[in-house]
């Protein structure tokens, strides 16, 4: 039984993976979301992320594959790994120009009780062209607060949807989260480097 | 009369830009130099004081009346600028005058240096030489200032002393100093290949400049005036009439310009560059498979392991990229032995070592001792505690945090784990082999196929072998014969390489071991490169946390058939050398060797590289030994230039594949050295302290 979930879980990965390795460009990011059908997702049994980069053109599917503290990994079939802070990316692996760590402390803290216009440093670091550290210091705060009812995993849904700006010198960018009311970050639009761009992810199996 | 001239045309100049500078939507012109006709930081033809940006790398090609110019541009340092140039000159008379030859190929070398940063009021101001080393054609020297005025505009005028020297000459102003600079001798000819050092500065001396009008964000104007009389071209190959030039240059794409000029009243010339910096991968961090994710002790995961842990470790490292070499736990230690063989980043298996560890071996072990081992030599240890890799692995300054943590020390003995031990191995990939500016052919190059194969039966013991097939390519097209009058043991390269085909290019056996913790060992025996085979013994000190290292090898060898494969020729010497090493900091790299080479010649050798931290090395090296200038021929002594290209710098997939190439303007056969494999240096220092430190942004990935 485990093995035949297994083999289906891989072959949906497969699928989603062919339509996902067309050349990448910004217009041709393959629409995962259109073809993968709810059947599809009744079979997988573990929690599933959708993560979109319209930006790089890739779209795929990932599955939980650590977890340390309150930092979840999530990895692709091909090995692309993102890792969120309770939602909150902090990290990605595999697509570049990666986001090598954030401390998202600060949004965090406005996630759960921020008021608008009050201002929280974000600290993102890279890898530069001779694969050095360097960071990037933002200057954030919460812009819009709004209830919304989404839909997700063949659910509706009640949450939260908040939006971050931040501003770095040269570069603004906007983050983007949908939260249910336990805290689950069920959907977010996350910027991840300048040229990976931004990142969607949602939640496709709970 | 031209004197008085000059200031006039600047005059005008300026009013016509300044005009055409409100009238369009001028943009800022930038703090860099474009590059002229001669690849050098400047003008159209003439030189401009400002530089290009560190490190870039650039290749222009210009053309113009029966002449080419085709040259590679480095940015040693954010001041020093190097050239080295291929010019393909017909219907031309040599340096020293003489009768018209129906072409030239000439290779030279220039260098610039910016003394004086561009200030509120002060100019840029710059010193350079052309063709110091080569036959002289573009010989001259000069000093030169570059200011921009207002927000598009850059004007630069400077004094030229030789080929920049011959149009409105007049004495030479260094005159007052002493007399000595009145005059030029003569160059060219048996001196070509020295230093000309003796003409810097002498003779008449001109004034040139120009000004650059950046009249769109692509799109740069210029008009220069050119004390450059063009003595060997004109009028054989082109009539010159006019010292004004006129160009126009157009950046097509990043990194590409393209342009046009019209040259000395006769003529329209094309102009292209390209530039890139070996500090701007094109992948960036590059797209390694994700690394492994730590699995904390108290996490549910961890409680999930079953099964043997040799095995179990082996299979989470083999994943991660990592080959595992030996594996000892005891109480709260455990030693991993480790092989790096995918990462150009040694702290980047180190890295995913830790982590791929971290939920296999057992809960009670807290300090890892990764040991770097190559070729069965262990090259250092690095402590961590597994604490530390628990909690780094989302924290922000995670890189520098491990880092401290870390302890670098010398490596114990081996323990190889029984499946380690024989080993086989075989790869078929393909080969790019060029050859760039030959005298007599800008490049040629081969493609092929290349089978290798390594067999390892115990630590350190490395049996391995290279066949190439070439493909399709033009090697074997070089003719010249040589006409050294020492033993030819590189000019008959050519030959080697019509003949070699199939070529056994290796095929050795080597031992590798540590005699003492801070010396390495290695004696290779067979055919140990392409034109050489024979016995070679090497011994290396170096420190586990030295920037400094001195090294000694010695080799018996005996020339090798023209065919490659087993037979030998009737040459043979012993050659070696003592070898210091030393890491300057900063990116610098310098070597010196000292020793007796090939051809029985004794000497040195001084090697300068700029080396990044992802891989790449641009550098340049000479050789000086007791062969006469005459004897040596072409070129008077070996010299040239050498680049590394890390693949995974190209493609961004994980590999420790590179392409390395040596520039020489002339292979000859004095200052020639022994080319062995498996070399102690480069092997050890990815492991050491230094190596380690310069890769560990890559620990996390």
């Amino acid at each position: 039984m485990g093995a035949v979930l297994a083999m289906k879980r891989l072959m949906l990965l497969v699928a989603i993976f062919v339509a996902a390795c067309s050349p990448p460009g910004p217009e041709d990011m393959p629409d995962l979301r259109g073809s993968i059908t709810p059947a599809q997702l009744a079979q997988v049994k573990e929690p599933l992320l959708l993560a979109e980069l319209p930006n790089i053109g890739v779209a795929a599917t990932l599955v939980a594959r650590g977890r340390n503290g309150d930092v979840a990994t999530w990895e692709t079939a091909d090995r692309v790994s993102i890792a969120f802070r309770q939602g909150v990316l902090s990290g990605t692996r595999g697509l570049g120009d990666d986001l090598m760590q954030a401390d998202v402390s600060g949004t965090l803290a406005m996630l759960a009780s921020g008021k608008p216009n009050v201002f929280y440093p974000r600290i993102h670091s890279y890898l530069d062209g001779e694969y050095q550290t360097a960071f990037r210091s933002f200057q954030c705060s919460k812009i819009s607060q709004s209830a919304q009812t989404i839909e997700l995993a063949s659910e509706r849904m009640s949450v939260k949807r908040i939006e971050e700006a931040c501003f770095s010198p040269g570069l603004e960018i906007t983050n983007t989260y949908w939260r249910g009311a336990d805290g689950t970050m069920w959907k977010s639009r996350q910027w991840v480097s300048a040229r990976v761009g931004y990142l969607s992810a949602e939640r496709l199996v709970k | 009369m031209r004197r008085k001239f000059l200031p006039k045309v600047f005059a005008l100049l300026t009013a016509a830009a300044g005009s055409l500078a409100g009238s369009l939507h001028a943009q800022e012109i930038g703090p860099f130099a474009g590059y002229s006709t001669y690849g050098t930081p400047g003008l159209i033809d003439m030189p401009s004081a400002l530089g290009r940006p560190d490190s870039e790398l650039g290749f222009t090609s210009s053309h113009f009346v029966k002449q080419s110019r085709n040259t590679l541009s480095f940015q040693i340092t954010p001041r020093l600028t190097g050239s080295f140039r291929y010019a393909l000159l017909y219907d031309v008379r040599s340096a020293g005058g003489g009768a018209v030859n129906d072409f030239i190929f000439d290779r030279s070398f220039s260098l610039q240096y910016l003394l004086a940063d561009e200030g509120v009021y002060r100019p840029a101001i710059a010193i350079g030489l052309n063709d110091f080393l080569g036959t002289g054609i573009y010989s001259s020297e000069y000093l030169v200032a570059t200011k921009r005025v207002g927000q598009s505009l850059r004007f630069t005028g400077g004094i030229g002393w030789g080929r920049l020297g011959g149009v409105g000459g007049f004495d030479n102003p260094l005159g007052v100093i002493s007399n000595h600079f009145s005059t030029r001798p003569g160059i060219g000819g048996a001196a070509a290949g020295k230093i000309q050092a003796g003409n810097w500065f002498r003779g008449d001396a001109a004034l040139f400049g120009g000004v650059e009008w950046q009249a769109t964000d692509k799109l740069t104007l210029l008009v220069e005036y050119s004390s450059d009389a063009y003595p060997s071209e004109s009028p054989s190959a082109f009539q010159r009439k006019s010292p004004f030039n006129f160009g126009v240059k157009y950046q097509a794409r990043p990194g590409v310009v393209i342009g046009a000029q019209y040259l000395y009243g006769a003529q329209f010339g094309a102009f292209v560059s390209l530039t890139f910096n070996p500090r701007k991968p094109p992948a960036y961090g590059g797209l390694d498979k994700a690394p492994p994710s730590v699995v904390p002790r108290q996490s549910q995961r961890f409680s999930q392991q079953t099964g043997d842990v040799d095995s179990r470790a082996n299979g989470a490292l083999a994943r991660a990229g990592v080959r595992l070499h030996g594996l000892r736990v005891s109480g709260r230690t455990a030693r991993i032995e480790i092989e790096n063989e995918t990462f150009g980043a040694s702290a980047q298996a180190v890295g995913r070592t830790a982590r791929a560890l971290s939920g296999v071996l057992p809960p009670e072990v807290e300090v890892l001792e990764i040991v770097m081992v190559s070729s069965g030599i262990a090259g250092s240890q690095i402590t961590l505690q597994r604490s530390d890799i628990e909690e780094l692995e989302h924290e922000l300054d995670n890189s520098w945090q491990s880092f401290t943590r870390a302890q670098i020390s010398n490596a114990p003995p081996l323990q190889p784990r029984g499946a380690r031990y024989p080993a086989f191995d075989w790869a078929v990939k393909p080969y790019l082999s060029p050859s760039l500016f030959d005298p007599d052919q800008p490049v040629r190059a081969d493609l092929g196929l290349e089978l290798s194969a390594k067999y390892e039966p115990a630590p350190g013991f490395v049996f391995s072998g290279i066949l190439r097939q070439k493909a399709i390519g033009n090697l074997n097209q070089s003719t010249r014969p040589s006409t050294s009058v020492l033993p030819h043991v590189r000019s008959d390269f050519n030959i080697y390489e019509k003949q070699g085909n199939p070529a056994l290019t290796e095929l050795t056996g080597a031992y590798y071991f540590t005699p003492s913790a801070q010396t390495y060992g290695r004696v290779t025996a067979g055919y140990l490169e392409p034109m050489f085979g024979g016995v070679s013994a090497e011994l290396l000190w170096k420190p586990v946390n030295s920037r400094f290292a001195l090294g000694a090898e010695i080799s018996v060898v005996r020339q090798r058939d023209f065919d490659q494969l087993f037979g030998f020729r009737d040459y043979g010497v012993t050659t070696g050398h003592i070898s210091a090493y030393w890491d300057m900091g900063k990116g610098y790299h310098s070597q010196l060797d000292v020793g007796r080479y090939l051809a029985g010649d004794w000497g040195a050798t001084f090697a300068l590289d700029r080396e990044f931290k992802n891989g790449w090395k641009v550098g340049g090296f000479v050789t000086l030994t007791n062969v006469s200038f005459s004897d040596f021929g072409e070129g008077s002594f070996d010299k040239g230039l050498r680049f590394t290209v890390p693949i995974d710098w190209l493609s961004g997939n994980p590999t420790q594949d590179k392409f390395t190439t040596v520039i020489r303007p002339v292979t000859r056969d004095g200052g020639a050295k022994l080319n062995v494999s498996g070399r102690l240096y480069e092997k050890v220092r990815p492991m050491h302290e230094q190596g380690l430190r310069d890769s560990w942004g890559r620990f996390w990935r």
